[in-house]
């Protein structure tokens, strides 16, 4: 590392921590398939893998894909009934890429939103070194129902914040332990405490709306304790 | 409450009264509330469309430059750019830069680059002024023009807009003084017959402040327009086509920093 003040190096050292919180942030939902040594590769190899010959990041390499584990679809499919004897899961395979555009309008949020439609993909993450326009950010919701497109400045993933000491373990329930939660303390969702989507945790998990987190504290006094809240 | 059993009657009060009080009642104002809810939504997508659509303007073929935009665009401006806020109208600028045009709907050219540097840079006017503020735009005079067109925008949200009379845009600069062309007049019936719910809830607020003995809002010279509230819009806007030439919109207005200008430099 002879050139620790240059520019281009910082940015190497910026794109490997975003790369890696990238990474373990869909580890961390629920069980997407990642293996170990997917997630947490030194600077070195990052140097190696992704770099263009002048030490610059060629953000094209940064993609990637994980598939859900047997183990998730099954906790995400929903009930079967008379009229859907065979319900899709609600959790598919997630796409991942790091945008090298400069600035995010409408059209880039459409070529990424048809990109993961025809591609099959049940999410899409992009992220992003500028912030998107208020129409793109606006525009996301008008795609909302043909997938799920999810998006984070390389900024906001330099550092995991689940990491961070202060920041509870947060665990998403399924859809029968949500159940069998509202049943147990005779609730409707609508009593539990809430959490917004776009909270840094909610989002990091890639919370819906009406999925409950069970939340894990650790007390000197009262030992582990968990609270429930509902994504609205 | 079951509906079945209205329970005790009040003797003070008639139970027909102006809350609702039978289920049946209730379920009506619900409904009433998801429908404007629904209404809000649609129009907001709406005003959505119109943002993505006017980000790639202009479409006429052969347009070269804000100074001669063609009639069907400028038609197209001014009927997709009516539901607008002025944040909306801020919103469709940076998604024109994102495409990398001029922030002026009527203009085809690129944006103005000024290249790497910092915060604040030098116009060619020789004043300091944002560079982002310089780079939305191809030119001075189209930032004026664009200008022009926001300060017409209505800040009441389209959803908020019963009973009040719509506006109409104006757009500064067009080569033909004579408004009246066919396109127009055409597309201004049309713009009339879309409105004219609008009006008529306008016109009925009116009638109303009549009644109770108000003074109608709108005072005119000549009082025929009490009739006609429509003509009262058009002289609105002859009112503001006037504005530019009273001097309240300077060739720099837009570059001003913190109300302050510098004089240095300009010739
Ligand atoms: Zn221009």
């Amino acid at each position: 590392m002879d050139e620790g003040n240059d520019a281009r190096s910082k940015e190497v050292v910026r794109l490997w921590r975003a790369w890696r919180t990238a990474h373990e942030m869909i580890a961390d939902r629920q069980e997407y398939e990642l293996a170990e040594d997917e997630i947490k590769i030194s600077l070195d190899r990052f140097r190696s893998d992704y770099c263009n010959p002048d030490g610059s990041v060629n953000r094209g390499k940064l993609q990637f894909s994980a598939r859900p584990s047997d183990s998730m679809l099954r906790k995400n499919t929903p009930p079967k009934t008379d009229s859907d004897p065979d319900p899709t899961p609600d959790c598919g395979p997630v796409w991942v890429e790091f945008l090298s555009d400069t600035s995010f309008g409408v059209g880039q949020i459409r070529n990424f939103a048809k990109y993961i439609i025809t591609n099959q993909y049940k999410t899409g993450i992009m992220i992003t070194h500028g912030a998107l326009s208020p129409a793109a950010r606006k525009s996301l919701a008008s795609v909302e129902n043909l997938a799920k497109i999810e998006c984070f400045l390389e900024e906001d993933l330099l550092v995991n914040i689940t990491h961070h000491e202060l920041v509870p373990r947060h665990v998403l329930l399924s859809r029968e332990e949500k159940t069998a939660l509202l049943k147990r303390y005779r609730l409707k969702e609508t009593q539990l405490p809430r959490i917004l989507q776009k909270d840094p945790v909610a989002r990091y998990l890639g919370l819906k709306r009406g999925q409950v987190v069970k939340i894990i504290r650790t007390s000197e006094t009262a030992g582990r304790y968990a609270s429930y809240r509902l994504c609205v | 409450m079951a509906a079945s059993n209205p329970g005790p009657k009040s003797i003070l009060k008639k139970p027909a009264g102006s809350r609702p009080t039978t289920e049946q009642d209730r379920r009506a104002v619900a409904i009433q509330h998801a429908q404007i809810l629904e209404h809000r939504k649609e129009l907001e997508a709406q005003i959505l469309d119109d943002v993505i659509l006017l980000s790639e303007y202009p479409m006429a073929p052969g347009a070269t430059s804000s100074d001669d935009p063609a009639p069907s665009d400028v038609v197209d401006f001014k009927t997709h750019v009516r539901l607008f806020q002025p944040s909306d109208y801020d919103d469709l600028i940076e998604e024109r830069n994102v495409n990398g045009l001029c922030g002026y709907v009527l203009c085809p050219k690129a944006r103005r680059k000024t290249g790497p540097g910092g915060e604040w840079t030098l116009a060619a006017s020789g004043q300091i002024v944002k560079r982002k503020e310089l780079e939305k735009w191809c030119s001075q005079k189209c930032a004026r023009r664009a200008l022009y067109v926001k300060v017409q925008l209505n800040e009441t949200a389209a959803w908020e807009r019963a009973g009040i009379p719509d506006i109409e845009i104006e757009v500064m600069d067009l080569p033909t003084v004579e408004p009246e062309t066919e396109e127009d007049r055409a597309a201004k019936k049309l713009g009339e017959l879309t409105l004219e719910d609008q009006r008529q809830a306008a016109r009925d607020s009116a009638a109303l402040a009549l009644e109770r003995g108000e003074l109608p809002t709108t005072a005119t010279p000549t009082g025929v327009a009490r009739k006609t509230p429509v003509k009262v819009t058009l002289k609105e806007n002859t009112e503001i086509k006037e504005t530019p030439s009273t001097g309240v919109f300077e060739d720099d207005d837009h570059l001003m920093v913190d109300g302050y200008k510098s004089t240095r430099g300009v010739e």
